[in-house]
């Protein structure tokens, strides 16, 4: 089964209603969703290392990136 | 060479964020793939692959600490490659905008096209799109000149403070090797660099230090600072740094006059418009 908090933060890069909700109460926004009291809290605490962790590090898609010159 | 073998391979950008920068095409492109290859941010946009399309394979094992990505990149390009020779439908999704400085999309659409197969790349939101929103700054007001930090030591690029300059992958600049990731090792090319540009900017000229945010719980990360500061500014593997415009350079009387104008022709249109 998916992370409920990954699952919240992909809906919330797309859905407009859901990212009007969270900016509007954010406790009210993921209590709506079903996200556990644990998770939350990550989230009002800004606890963004631990979520990037959850979430998988960003950083690392960066390797992708690479000079055009390197044939 | 004519297009007409079975597989066929559409490279598509996944956004910055999680999901919500997508365009509708990339998305139906992979609803509708045999097989997809991500090379994307991590679990959650995995996540929403996944609700995607069942047969999702990451690339992102291919990396290895100490490994080159060149050699990462060619192996991406090979599993590509190797899925549209077994005839499927293949789409590759890169995180951002899968065309801009990404190695292997661009040699595997090519390779592929000289071989006859049907392979394009469709355009995605990218670092650069997030940028020019965020900061409000539009390009086409000064000009823009855009380069990679390191290229921009590399080679004898010409600066022109009159426009907007942004230098791609700052906290990495001077790297050559391929292999090292941290920022932290890279500042004698951030103060090699902050010389080169202390040549045509004045040292108080704020600049800004940039990063797109990449969950949606995020802001952008944007701090200003004066140029002189520069190789004591933090910076991470994402950060870009943008130069703002000097201001307009002068006017080019002469090929006004080829034209038939004056300078009060071009001042009157441009008003009040642009003000």
């Amino acid at each position: 089964m998916a992370d409920k908090l990954v699952e919240f933060l992909v809906v919330l890069s797309e859905d407009t209603k859901l990212a009007d909700a969270f900016k509007s109460d954010k406790k009210v926004a993921m209590d709506d969703f079903g996200l556990s009291a644990e998770d939350q809290q990550l989230v009002l605490d800004e606890k963004y290392d631990e979520i990037k962790e959850r979430c998988g590090n960003a950083a690392k898609a960066l390797n992708i990136i690479g000079l055009p010159s390197i044939e | 060479m004519t297009e007409n073998k079975k597989g066929s391979l559409v490279i598509v950008g996944t956004g910055i964020d999680v999901a919500g920068q997508m365009t509708l095409k990339a998305k139906s492109y992979i609803e509708n793939a045999d097989i997809v290859f991500s090379v994307v941010s991590g679990q959650a946009v995995m996540h929403w692959l996944g609700t995607l399309n069942d047969n999702v394979v990451s690339l992102m094992g291919l990396y290895d600490e100490g490994k080159s990505r060149v050699q990462t990149y060619h192996e991406m390009i090979d599993a590509m490659v190797k899925a549209v020779y077994e005839g499927k439908k293949v789409v590759g999704a890169f995180y951002g905008h899968p065309g801009v400085f990404v190695f292997p999309t661009h040699k595997v659409i090519a390779r592929l096209k000289s071989e006859g197969y049907y392979a394009h790349m469709d355009p995605g939101v990218s670092a650069e799109d997030c940028l020019i929103a965020d900061l409000g700054i539009d390009p086409g007001m000064t000009g823009m000149q855009s380069y990679e930090a390191t290229q921009l030591l590399f080679y004898k690029h010409r600066i022109d403070p009159a426009c907007m300059l942004i230098l791609w992958q700052i906290g990495l600049t001077g790297e050559h090797t391929f292999r090292t990731l941290e920022p932290g090792q890279c500042k004698k090319g951030l103060r090699i660099l902050t010389n080169m540009l202390l040549e045509h900017y004045p040292e108080d000229h704020e600049v800004i230090m940039y990063e797109a945010a990449m969950l949606p719980i995020f802001e952008p990360l944007i701090d200003r600072f004066p140029l002189k500061d520069l190789p004591t500014s933090k910076s991470t593997m994402a950060s870009t740094l943008v130069i703002p415009s000097l201001g307009k350079p002068e006017f080019d009387l002469e090929t006004l006059s080829k034209l038939g104008l004056t300078l009060d022709d071009v001042l009157v249109s441009m008003k009040p418009e642009f003000e």
